[in-house]
């Protein structure tokens, strides 16, 4: 028995390395960057525990980061609350949301369940546009104040790079600990066979809710975040277009994957900033959509298992006790035909 | 609220209803044979659009009006087809016998890699395009029938009568019947798989692009990312109809286009989509199988 696996080694060092990083580098510029891709990274991760460990192709992540993002936003600003009571309320908000669509949906199947959470994702924004009067519609929510700790208030971009850094270590701690957990594994039994799940005594449904509901609760947590770091948020804040590319995030890293999604937001997150050199303005975001898109079609033909599992595949990350198990793709049984 | 502005909206709703059934038909035909919501036939109608667009401004130069929006309208139509069977060819046949989300999935990257292809290509901003019946406008009580709107509602259902005959009785259209039924048995029984499904997707590309060439006429604007809403709305009429059928497409459109007028004549028109999504998840929710589905569906 390994105590320490490769797996854990490779992550603490990463940890290590992320954390030493601000002392070599200095540009507000380039930590702004990394503190984006952290972003994506949650998001990703938190993605991929629905659409990978529970088979339930949700695609409207964005829209759970719009609501989170506007409630801690609202609290922060109208009723003078701190940045922590928000966070969590962001988070709490997203998942009450997640809650109510997940009981109306996840009766739902695959592509059908995509396009329903699609389709919420542009309802959110859609309200958010039109309820002026609460959300000051597409002007957005200016001067969202910074947190505080321990009576210092956050400036310049080192502060937010460490607190998301704690956010992306809870966000995999907890993700890890729920996969391996009791929860994970009813999970991981319902998206490869959800009938023979239910056969086994698992209650599908409700655990398809309630991964659902987790899922958009770390996406309601990045919501605040964002919009204390901006200090603006906007409906274009977060909108269909991230939706899907967080989408391709996790199908390129490798869904249902652990340390899939990492690469694949940063890989992805990190385009427009690799492609900004070769064209200027508005281009950079039709070029990188299109490339992503152009990847993700050469990957899904060739490659569906993503990054991770090439890489499992050659043995470079152990997963042994749940390596057969995490391996199978998203939904590795056909669905039978009417 | 008074009769005739509600008599107004019914009148938008139905013409743009029936463009929506247009697109519908792309979504329903390729679900009822590959079992596959194909979500890049958002970016089939927008190319479709921007072929008719750029072809008619050219040969405007040389034709008037009426010609060389025909010759246009034919070489968008055939050029959006074989843009449809490519697709198909490209993205998805090599995804056919993995799991039906691979399919979709490459379907969102066909999508992204078109419409935002063309973004780099010709710039977002929307582009104008010329009238085809200017200023002409009938008075129905105290509502305005456009020429447009007439002309839309008519083009739409010649083509779904046709497409509807075609089906039903050519030797092509029984075989994709047979395909959508059963696949491997239709193989047994000596039909090329291949040919149906490639006529489902060059049938459905075209009147996709028939729809976005009304569409774009009627908003007067073409834009890349055109393909996202409208796609999206065909998707909604093909569900709300009972995907897989040709006149619950068509009623699933016309109801999808007085539902969003009538709302957001009543509420808002920033509401318009929402109301549409909103229809969506209602359906999905009551009946999944569609409202004119004539048989029980049990699997989504």
């Amino acid at each position: 028995m390994n105590w320490f696996p490769r797996r854990i080694r490779i992550l603490t060092l990463a940890l290590i390395v992320t954390l030493l990083l601000p002392l070599f580098i200095r540009s507000p510029y380039v930590l702004h960057v990394l503190v984006l891709l952290g972003i994506w990274v949650i998001l990703a991760e938190s993605n991929n525990f629905v659409v990978g460990f529970a088979g339930q192709l949700a695609i409207g992540h964005a829209a759970f980061v719009t609501l989170g993002g506007y409630a801690g936003a609202l609290l922060m600003i109208r009723y003078d609350l701190s940045f922590w009571f928000a966070l969590l309320f962001g988070g709490f908000f997203a998942f009450i949301s997640g809650l109510i669509l997940g009981l109306m949906s996840l009766r739902l199947r695959g592509d059908y369940l995509g396009m329903v959470t699609l389709g919420f994702g542009e309802i959110v924004r859609l309200l958010a546009v039109n309820l002026v009067g609460i959300t000051r519609g597409p002007m957005g929510l200016p001067g969202i104040p910074r947190p505080v700790i321990f009576g210092c208030r956050f400036s310049g971009q080192l502060p937010f790079y460490y607190l998301v850094i704690a956010l992306i270590v809870l966000t995999h701690l907890s993700i890890e600990r729920m996969v391996f957990s009791r929860f994970g594994r009813a999970c991981i039994a319902i998206r490869d066979d959800e009938v023979a799940a239910q056969a086994m005594g698992v209650k599908s449904f409700g655990y398809k809710v309630l991964a659902f509901c987790i899922s958009s609760a770390y996406a309601g947590l990045v919501g605040v975040f964002y919009a204390s770091w901006t200090t603006f948020f906007s409906p274009d804040s977060f909108k269909l277009d991230d939706s899907i590319m967080i989408s391709v995030m996790i199908t390129l890293g490798g869904i249902g994957s652990l340390l899939g999604p990492i690469p694949g937001a940063i890989g992805i997150g990190a385009l427009p900033e690799l492609l900004r050199p070769f064209t200027t303005g508005a281009r950079i975001a039709s070029l990188r959509m299109a490339g992503v898109g152009l990847i993700m079609v050469i990957f899904l033909i060739l490659r569906p298992q993503g990054i991770a599992g090439m890489s499992i595949d050659k043995g470079y990350i152990s997963l042994k006790p749940l390596r057969k198990l995490l391996l199978r793709k998203v939904v590795s049984v056909e669905e039978e035909e009417p | 609220m008074s009769f005739d502005f509600i008599l107004q909206q019914v009148i938008s709703g139905v013409a743009i209803g029936m463009a929506y059934a247009l697109i519908a038909i792309g979504y329903s035909m390729v679900y009822g044979i590959l079992k596959f919501i194909n979500f890049g036939h958002g970016a089939v109608y927008m190319v479709g659009t921007y072929v008719a667009y750029f072809s008619w401004r050219y040969l405007l130069n040389y034709l008037p009006l009426w010609p060389s929006f025909l010759i246009a309208v034919l070489l968008s139509i055939v050029g959006s087809a074989i843009f449809g069977v490519l697709m198909e060819k490209v993205a998805y046949k090599p995804t056919r016998g993995r799991s039906r989300l691979t399919t979709f999935m490459s379907s969102v990257g066909v999508s992204l890699l078109v419409t935002y292809g063309m973004e780099f290509l010709v710039g977002p901003e929307p582009r104008p395009v010329p009238a085809l019946f200017p200023g002409m406008r009938i008075e129905i009580g105290g509502a305005i029938i456009t020429g447009m709107q007439i002309f839309m509602f008519c083009i739409a259902l010649v083509m779904l009568i046709l497409l509807q005959w075609f089906v039903l009785h050519t030797r092509i259209g029984k075989a994709m019947r047979a395909t959508s039924e059963d696949m491997g048995a239709a193989y047994l029984m000596g039909i090329n798989i291949d040919v149906p499904i490639s006529a489902t997707f060059a049938i459905g590309s075209g009147l996709g692009a028939m729809a976005g060439i009304l569409i774009g006429i009627y908003y007067s604007a073409v834009y890349p990312t055109m393909g996202w809403i409208a796609g999206i709305k065909g998707f909604i009429a093909a569900v709300t109809g009972g995907i897989g059928s040709i006149p619950g497409a068509m009623l699933g459109g016309l109801l999808l286009g007085l539902g969003e007028n009538l709302g957001a004549g009543f509420l808002s028109s920033g509401y318009r989509d929402a109301i549409a999504f909103t229809v969506l998840i209602l359906v999905m929710l009551f009946r999944p199988t569609g409202i004119f589905a004539r048989e029980q569906r049990t699997s989504l």
